[in-house]
């Protein structure tokens, strides 16, 4: 779905404004949960930190997701 | 039930964290009845709506959802439930500054075709981030009403029930915004749609959409077997996905329009230095950690364990059963009864009101209700949360998700309560784990008491015991991680802002659960009695105790442990004071192995119980029976341990 030298949210930069590029949607239950975050391509988050869970901002509110979550969304920087 | 007098349904949805359940209390006034969605073991509150003499309307609370394209089994009950109850109005309830976030369910539910109504809750929230949102205008481009509330403060209430009035009677016109998308994307609709019965509960449109975002529940409501083959063919087809996602983005589009148009930042929103410090603190991985031993330390061991389980418990239960209720109970069936077995069963050493309701109330009440007081504390602040992510790291080497911290800590408080609550797991895999972790390692509050009490002369022995039940969590964690069947559950948590606890709504927290605990747990207390009592005349505890008398002595303890440890399965903590009676016979490394066995000794018999309703008979016996030679084991290892290392 993307090509290797697209980040995903488990390698992109914190405290950067991202959009999001692409979501993979290999794994439908991955896809369902994420879009229920209302996370879909075109919308922009924020990083705020990283460790066994990355903690984001989507709109005006906070989520902590894994990385086997995060691995399946694809960012770029704006 | 609309066309029958003024009979009328309305159902209560929207994500958790919402203040959903606050709208509820605002419009019910309290009187909710819970009970089980059927089928199922989620909880469902009921409860009436009362304006004026001609109105009656019956308000069902949902559990949280993010979109009807369900994923959890507490998500599927609040999707059937808006289905099948055929409602006068749904109150799509919103947290005002997440709109964006969260308007795209409110046009799912638009499309399906329900009478929606939308709360913008905690509009002050949203007002504080100098942010402002059009109203009249957003409710004229919706085409349905739309109400700003701040329920904790009972704001807009009053304006949501006349509302509500309006819709219920049909006085309002909905003009819900129609909206198409790609004609591709649109003819897959139809021919799902084609398949869809005239009498499913929502439109075939709508039955359609979910069923092509892989809704399990439309896509077996599509009827007979023909239909559903025909619909998962459609569905499964490769560029479904492509027509998903479009569909998703086009409903994210259409919010993002809207917003753009309705939605002002008025003024710079207020930095809030301590919220954001206090934020960096709880969820930093070194400080987060401290934050939790000071927890640990004040809220657990200073307030739970010795306040809780140490002043109240004596107070209640030397000051006021001892000395006042037990003579009265005793004396007044001595009077009736005589000395005949029958005193027993409701007075004497372990009668029902002198033991069972005595445990009850005495013992068990004030540390479940210090613990609750904390938990509620922590849940409402947003605490809840942070401590969820600090602990995913660890829950995850032993296969878990941080969604699970929450019921282990509640496990700490009341394992039968925590029981219950693995419901709100992802999958039966985690649920099974942790119920397992429950019912072995996890100490219920009653129990803490009694066990912090006979160790609190010697910090050493104390750390021992910690550091004992930690490695048995996490060696049994790896273990069941290792040969439990399924996937590990990915996790997802949203983490509110962190905020001062609301005295009223960490009040209704603790009533609830104190509730619930009163009407679920307190009675198997008194059939606990009744089994003691059984027991005792038929002499098969005499038996059980002889067995048990085996591993106790091969742990190095005497024989009468194993009557304490019998007892230990009617009530955790009633072994544990059973232990405290012998505390003088004990020397410190016995005591040590037997609060570590009764620590990991079977769950008492309301948990069981439990477990049994939510796990079924076979997986219960099949822990139950893992964990009694567990806790043997582990006693006698420690046992040669503590004697090797030359511990008296």
């Amino acid at each position: 779905m993307s090509g290797a030298h697209e980040l995903t949210m488990v390698s992109a930069p914190l405290g950067k404004r991202l959009v999001v590029s692409a979501i993979d949607m290999a794994d439908a239950r991955a896809f369902a949960k994420i879009s229920a975050l209302g996370i879909l391509p075109g919308v922009e988050i924020e990083l705020r930190r990283r460790g066994a869970l990355i903690l984001f901002e989507v709109y005006h509110s906070r989520f902590a997701i894994d990385r086997q979550l995060a691995e399946h969304i694809y960012v770029r920087e704006l | 039930m609309g066309e029958q007098g003024k009979e009328f349904t309305i159902v209560l949805l929207g994500n958790p964290n919402v203040g959903k359940s606050v709208i509820f209390y605002e419009l019910t006034g309290r009187y909710a009845t819970v009970s089980n969605y059927p089928g199922t073991t989620v909880d469902v509150s009921t409860g009436r709506m009362q304006v004026g003499e001609h109105h009656r309307i019956t308000v069902i609370d949902t559990p949280g959802l993010y979109n009807l394209r369900s994923i959890t089994e507490e998500e599927r009950v609040s999707k059937r439930i808006l289905m099948e109850s055929k409602p006068d109005a749904v109150i799509h309830v919103v947290d005002a500054k997440n709109i964006e976030r969260m308007l795209p369910l409110t046009l799912q539910l638009i499309e399906a075709g329900l009478p929606v109504i939308l709360v913008l809750n905690m509009f002050d929230e949203l007002q504080r981030r100098g942010l402002d949102i059009q109203i009249s205008h957003l409710e004229h481009d919706l085409g349905i009403p739309v109400v700003a509330t701040v329920a904790t403060r009972h704001e807009g209430i009053d304006n949501l029930k006349s509302r509500i009035i309006g819709v219920v009677e049909k006085r309002y016109s909905f003009e819900p915004m129609k909206f198409s998308y790609d004609a591709d994307v649109e003819k897959k609709i139809d021919s799902v749609a084609a398949h869809m019965p005239s009498d499913a509960p929502l439109s075939a449109r709508a039955m359609a959409l979910l069923a092509m975002a892989g809704d399990e529940d439309a896509i077996d409501m599509a009827g007979n077997t023909d239909n559903v083959a025909a619909v998962r063919d459609i569905v499964g087809h490769a560029d479904n996905n492509e027509a998903s996602l479009a569909i998703a983005r086009r409903r994210q589009e259409t919010v993002q329009q809207m917003i753009r148009e309705h939605f002002q930042q008025s003024k710079k929103p207020k930095k809030e230095r301590w919220s954001e410090f206090m934020d960096h603190v709880t969820m930093h991985p070194v400080a987060g950690i401290i934050m939790v031993g000071l927890i640990l330390y004040f809220g657990f061991y200073k307030f739970v364990a010795q306040f809780g389980a140490g002043t109240l418990v004596d107070f209640i239960e030397a000051g006021i059963f001892e000395r006042y209720i037990n003579p009265q109970v005793n004396a007044f069936f001595h009077g009736i009864l005589g000395e005949s077995i029958f005193f027993n069963l409701f007075a004497g050493e372990y009668g029902i009101i002198t033991l069972g309701i005595r445990y009850a109330i005495a013992i068990v009440l004030p540390v479940v209700f210090t613990f609750f007081l904390l938990f509620s504390i922590m849940e409402d602040s947003g605490y809840l949360t942070r401590l969820s992510m600090i602990l995913d790291r660890m829950f995850k080497k032993i296969g878990l998700s941080g969604r699970s911290v929450i019921p282990v800590v509640l496990g700490v408080g009341c394992g039968t309560m925590a029981t219950v609550v693995t419901r709100t797991l992802e999958t039966a895999r985690e649920r099974y784990m942790v119920t397992f972790l429950l019912a072995l390692a996890i100490p219920c509050s009653a129990q803490l008491g009694v066990i912090l009490g006979l160790l609190s002369g010697s910090f050493a022995s104390l750390m021992i015991w910690f550091t004992v039940i930690v490695l048995v969590f996490l060696v049994a964690g790896l273990v069941l991680n290792r040969y439990t069947k399924g996937q590990q559950a990915t996790f997802f948590m949203e983490i509110p802002p962190l905020r001062l606890p609301k005295p009223g709504n960490v009040m209704i927290k603790t009533w609830s659960r104190m509730k619930w605990y009163a009407i679920e747990v307190i009675p198997i207390f008194i059939y606990a009695s009744i089994l003691i009592w059984v027991g005792k005349i038929t002499r098969i505890f005499d038996v059980l105790t002889w067995v048990l008398s085996f591993p106790a002595k091969a742990a190095g303890l005497p024989d009468k442990m194993g009557e304490i440890f019998l007892y230990g399965f009617f009530r955790r903590d009633f072994g544990a004071a059973g232990l405290f009676d012998l505390r003088e016979a004990l020397d410190l490394r016995q005591m040590l192995v037997a609060t570590v066995i009764l620590t990991l000794f079977v769950p008492c018999i309301a948990q069981f119980s439990v477990m049994i309703k939510e796990r079924g008979l076979k997986t219960s016996l099949f822990i139950f029976l893992t964990v009694v030679p567990f806790a043997f084991l582990t006693g006698i290892i420690l046992n040669q341990v503590l004697t090797f290392v030359g511990m008296p």
